[in-house]
């Protein structure tokens, strides 16, 4: 029986070509995205399976519960845990204590790079399945580890044991060893592995409760997980006793996770980096689903619309005695078949996107192909299912006296309203698929090439170290410098923190901190509402005044701006400092958050980089030379570290790649749309073949034909665009006010890109009626 | 006796009126009977054979057959015994396009559960009886009308109904193809199958034992030939 329904399914796709490629094509297109949520889903599950001990290896959580009973889940334990584990309880073989820090980077004078780090003990390497194709574990302070991916980018060579990084905070590090290449879905994924002692040396928060990293044992072989559960409520009783004592008011409960099934996090636990949350997989898999069904919505309606044709072969085989179910389940083959065949071109494209557009926040291989190929398959039998059940129930309900006496016309059917609403609803979703990504295609080239909130043109940027001065003064010689300015870093990227108050009797707020000299703020083009620049100076001494934005006056409460100027405030808990001028808000960190207090102060001891303003534009290579060259004289043994700060802010703003994965996304949603609803064009036009015939004949001109043949279809895009910009330009509201610095939307943008969408529709539609309309009508008529 | 239509009546309101279309139908068949159906355009012939193949219901009156009350059979307790029992056959022959010859013929043993092997022996059997060895890999839209014709018979014949119902079956047909049709069914019916046929043809109506004359969904007469 199922080979038939498959034989009657391979010819009646073969005889209907066209509506046959708009199915497959259009779920093809669709599929991939669905079969990348698939493969991120199971890579989740594959997470960290690469340990020696998978069944005795396991990762200690902290439920924080504070004093009113609000609970709070957290992947991260405090340091100690490990050690009273370690210590006091037989059935451990080993624990140990990982520590994560962000916003690493290291250099070796040449090149600076950002990395990825963790601390860890010696016993990390025993219980976790990272080799080292050379050297040691890092074990004494100021030593690491790091992959050969990373000693080929410092040193082009793997061979790097010995070698010295430098830290900006934390010094000179030695190499010790270089890690063999690992799988890189475990949450423990780093670039550089720092020894613990490291961690122990520079860590000033050494309270007993401070979730400061993760904690993991290893069983011994004959413990079981009771051993491991007695264990942490004792190490908790201990910890809570003591922490009463300390005054501190939470409790902590420790339980544990099974290291393979770290991922997917299920209880969306707080600092659980590198772990993807079920609910991030959901929304992944969410997009992945609206593009299958705005493909499925296709195949319902092209189905439906044939659904005439069908009707005959239905009351056939009911006369020949099959009942409901087993037409249902013919149908519903048919679609199976339909996503069988999308599923083989949708693998193929997606090897095509793994090869062109390659996007590494995506998981694109994964351990068990049978798992993965079992689900590709069982997944799309399943869409095909329900892509067939719609058509599927219509068509069986035929009823065979009526269907074969012919007395069912088309509007008998009373469908039309579904089948419309399928193609509006698909316009729609298409638009704002395409006005939400042109909104963030705008928001990041905004970021990218944003030069309002400060200067970024004619701008270079040179890495300094210790005395920076003589450097400086025989720039000044050259003549296409117009002012160096001299900053701790550039806006931008990270920004130190400081601490701020209007007197001594108050509690301090948090501001940014930058060291900077006047002519730095004269680079960055900054906006005085109130007072002038800092005074200008070359002294060796820390200033007393300092330039503040807006933020920082409403943070602390000293008036209106102009109010302001010549007020004390207070520093870091110890210097008295004066304002010397107020500049208007900007974003001089990430474009998602308001701002923070900015403190601007002449600070030599921290100036790092060298902030170079061009008279006009200049050639970067050419430039770069004439830097170096001076460079030279003062750093022999150094490599300039110089960039181009326009290019640089764009390279990091610009998210290329993504950028044309989610175009790609668009185009593919417009296709899909497109192909429906030129099937469905096609479809009506073939069915009035004959009328138009008719109607040719007597006379009527090729436009009117055309006008008679799209109204309809228009109408249906009009009502698209009605419903389609507005809901359209609300979804990008919300997403760009994520952004708390942002261009807005732009709305005129939103009307152009809908009039491509209309005319391109308006064009699919034209086209087949025109088709249709200058066809000689003799011979349609006699075709009939 | 084979069936008993009593006093049945089946209408379609229109616009809140009772549109009649079949009136009082009293009517009994035996088996191994040949029986033809006359009457003009639009008087009710196809929708009586539909009734009496359970394609259709009826609003009054009863209807047995072989001792069940079709009227009070659920769906799918019909079906079961029409597709048990009785076989179509059209004028339009509604052949399924995408199957060949051998596949339309084979259908209705698709949906009996027949075994492949018994269902390989009893279409080579229906083949060779009418000829078409030689075209059971070709499609539908590749045979002439009388070829398509004997297709149709086929296949209402391949599952051994009791019944044949035969909605103008030459209808589409040449003079000479429809004497072959009849011929066919007068042999049929020599060998003990029932045939009910609609047809506008007194040349057709006679090869049947009798003939019932219908107008305006009523039985104007019988005739016995
Ligand atoms: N569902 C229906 N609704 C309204 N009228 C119908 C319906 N089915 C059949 N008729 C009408 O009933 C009459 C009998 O139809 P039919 O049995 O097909 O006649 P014929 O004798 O030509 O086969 C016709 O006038 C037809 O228009
Ligand atoms: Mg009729």
């Amino acid at each position: 029986m199922i080979r038939n329904y498959f034989k009657v399914a391979w010819r009646n796709l073969w005889k209907n070509k066209l509506f046959s490629i708009i199915n497959i094509l259009g779920l093809g297109l669709a599929i991939p995205f669905a079969l990348l949520s698939l493969m991120q889903v199971q890579s989740a599950y594959e997470y960290d399976n690469f340990h020696p001990y998978p069944d005795r290896t396991y990762r200690i959580i902290t439920d924080v519960t504070d004093n009113v009973g609000g609970k709070i889940k957290y992947a991260l334990s405090p340091q100690t845990v490990a050690e009273q584990l370690k210590q006091d309880y037989p059935s451990i073989e080993k624990a140990i204590f990982v520590v994560r820090e962000f916003g690493w980077e290291l250099n070796n004078r040449i090149k600076t790079l950002d990395v990825n780090s963790i601390y860890v003990e010696p016993a990390f390497f025993d219980v976790f399945g990272f080799k080292l194709a050379s050297g040691t574990a890092p074990v004494e302070p100021n030593s690491l580890v790091l992959t050969e991916e990373k000693a080929l980018a410092f040193f082009g060579t793997t061979e790097a044991v010995g070698k010295v990084l430098t830290h900006p905070g934390y010094g000179d590090f030695t190499v010790t060893g270089v890690l063999k290449p690992y799988k890189r879905n475990t949450h423990l994924r780093s670039d550089v592995m720092v020894s613990m002692a490291t961690y122990n040396k520079f860590s000033k928060d050494t309270a007993l409760t401070s979730l400061n990293g993760f904690t993991y044992v290893l069983l011994k072989p004959t413990a079981n997980k009771a051993n491991l559960d007695a264990a942490l409520t004792a190490v908790a009783a201990k910890i809570n006793t003591k922490s009463i004592v300390n005054a501190t008011k939470e409790n902590l409960t420790f339980r544990e996770q099974a290291i393979t099934s770290v991922a997917p996090d299920f209880d969306d636990l707080r600092g659980n980096s590198y772990v993807e949350s079920i609910l991030d997989l959901a929304v992944n898999f969410g997009f992945a689903l609206a593009l299958l069904l705005l493909a499925g919505f296709n195949y319902v309606n092209l189905t439906l619309a044939r659904s005439l044709s069908r009707a005959k072969e239905v009351g056939v085989r009911k006369v020949a005695g099959a009942l409901r179910h087993q037409l249902v389940g013919q149908f519903i083959c048919e679609a199976v078949l339909v996503a069988l065949l999308s599923l083989a071109l949708g693998f193929i494209v997606l090897k095509l996107m793994e090869q062109f557009s390659y996007v590494n926040w995506f998981t694109w291989k994964v351990d068990n192909q049978f798992v993965l190929w079992g689900t590709f398959i069982i997944f799309s039998i399943f869409i095909g299912a329900l892509a067939g059940a719609i058509p599927a129930r219509i068509l069986s309900r035929f009823q065979p006296a009526k269907v074969l006496k012919g007395t069912i016309a088309p509007s008998t059917f009373g469908r039309m309203g579904l089948r419309n609403s399928l193609v509006v609803i698909q316009f729609v979703a298409s638009s704002c698929f395409i006005f939400v990504m042109a909104t963030f295609y705008n928001q990041f080239r905004y970021m990218a090439t944003d030069n309002d909130n400060f200067n970024r043109k004619h701008i270079y940027n040179v890495s300094v170290k210790g005395d920076y001065r003589l450097l400086q003064q025989d720039l000044t010689a050259n003549k296409n410098i117009e002012r160096i300015g001299l900053v701790s870093t550039a806006f931008g990227g990270t920004t130190a923190q400081a601490a701020i108050k209007k007197n001594k009797q108050e509690q301090n707020k948090e501001a940014s901190y930058y060291a900077a000299n006047a002519e730095f703020i004269s680079n960055m083009q900054l906006q005085f509402i109130a007072g002038n620049n800092l005074p200008a100076s070359n002294g060796d001494s820390v200033s007393n005044f300092v330039v503040v934005n807006e933020q920082l006056l409403t943070t602390l409460g000293l008036g209106t701006p102009q109010e302001a100027v010549g007020k004390t405030i207070l520093l870091n808990n110890d210097r008295e400092v004066i304002i010397n001028g107020v500049v208007k808000n900007f974003c001089y960190y990430i474009y998602q958050f308001a701002t923070n207090p900015l403190v601007l102060q002449y600070n030599p001891s921290q100036f790092h980089l060298l902030s170079i303003k061009t008279k006009t534009e200049v050639d970067d290579a050419v430039f770069k030379s004439e830097i170096a060259a001076v460079w030279k004289k003062y750093h022999p043994h150094e490599e300039l570290a110089f960039s181009n700060y326009q290019k640089e802010m764009y390279d990091r703003y610009f998210p290329g790649r993504d950028m044309k994965f989610m175009g790609m996304f668009c185009v593919v949603v417009l296709i899909i749309a497109l192909m429906g609803l030129l099937g469905i064009v096609t479809y009506h036009t073939e069915k009035r073949v004959k009328e138009i015939g008719i109607r040719k004949v007597m006379g009527a001109s090729v436009p009117v034909i055309v006008k008679e043949l799209s109204k309809s279809f228009v109408k249906l895009i009009i009502i698209a665009a009605g419903i389609g910009l507005p809901v359209g330009y609300a979804i990008c509201y919300f997403f760009i006010s994520l952004f708390a610095y942002s261009p807005g939307v732009n709305l005129l943008m939103l009307c152009i890109l809908f009039c491509c969408i209309f005319s391109i529709a308006l064009i699919t539609i034209a086209y087949k009626a025109i088709y249709a309309a200058i066809a000689n009508p003799v011979k349609s008529l006699r075709t009939e | 006796m084979l069936l008993e239509l009593k006093n049945m009546f089946k209408w379609v309101t229109v616009g809140g009126n009772r549109i009649f279309l079949l009136k009082d139908i009293n009517l009994q068949v035996q088996e191994g009977e040949f029986i033809s159906i006359m009457g003009p355009s639009g008087s009710g012939k196809s929708t009586l054979l539909n009734v009496i193949g359970m394609l259709d219901g009826f609003d009054e009156g009863e209807y047995n057959f072989l001792h069940e009350s079709v009227h009070k059979l659920k769906e799918k307790q019909r079906a079961q015994l029409y597709k048990q029992y009785i076989g179509f056959v059209f004028q339009q022959y509604h052949l399924i396009d995408e199957l060949t010859v051998y596949e339309n013929i084979e259908t209705p043993l698709l949906y009996q559960d027949v075994k492949s092997s018994e269902r390989k022996a009893m279409v080579a059997d229906m083949l060779d009886r009418f000829n078409i060895v030689g075209k059971k890999d070709l499609f539908p839209s590749q045979l002439s009308g009388g070829q398509q014709q004997l297709v149709g018979i086929a296949r209402a014949l391949i599952a051994k109904p009791k019944l044949i119902l035969a909605d103008e079956p030459t209808g589409n047909l040449n003079s000479r193809q429809g004497e072959e049709i009849m011929e066919l069914f007068t042999q049929l019916n020599k060998e003990g199958v029932t045939i009910i046929q609609v047809t506008h043809s007194e040349k057709n109506a006679a090869y049947a034992g009798r003939t019932i004359h219908l107008l305006d969904g009523r039985i104007e007469k019988h005739i016995n030939n």
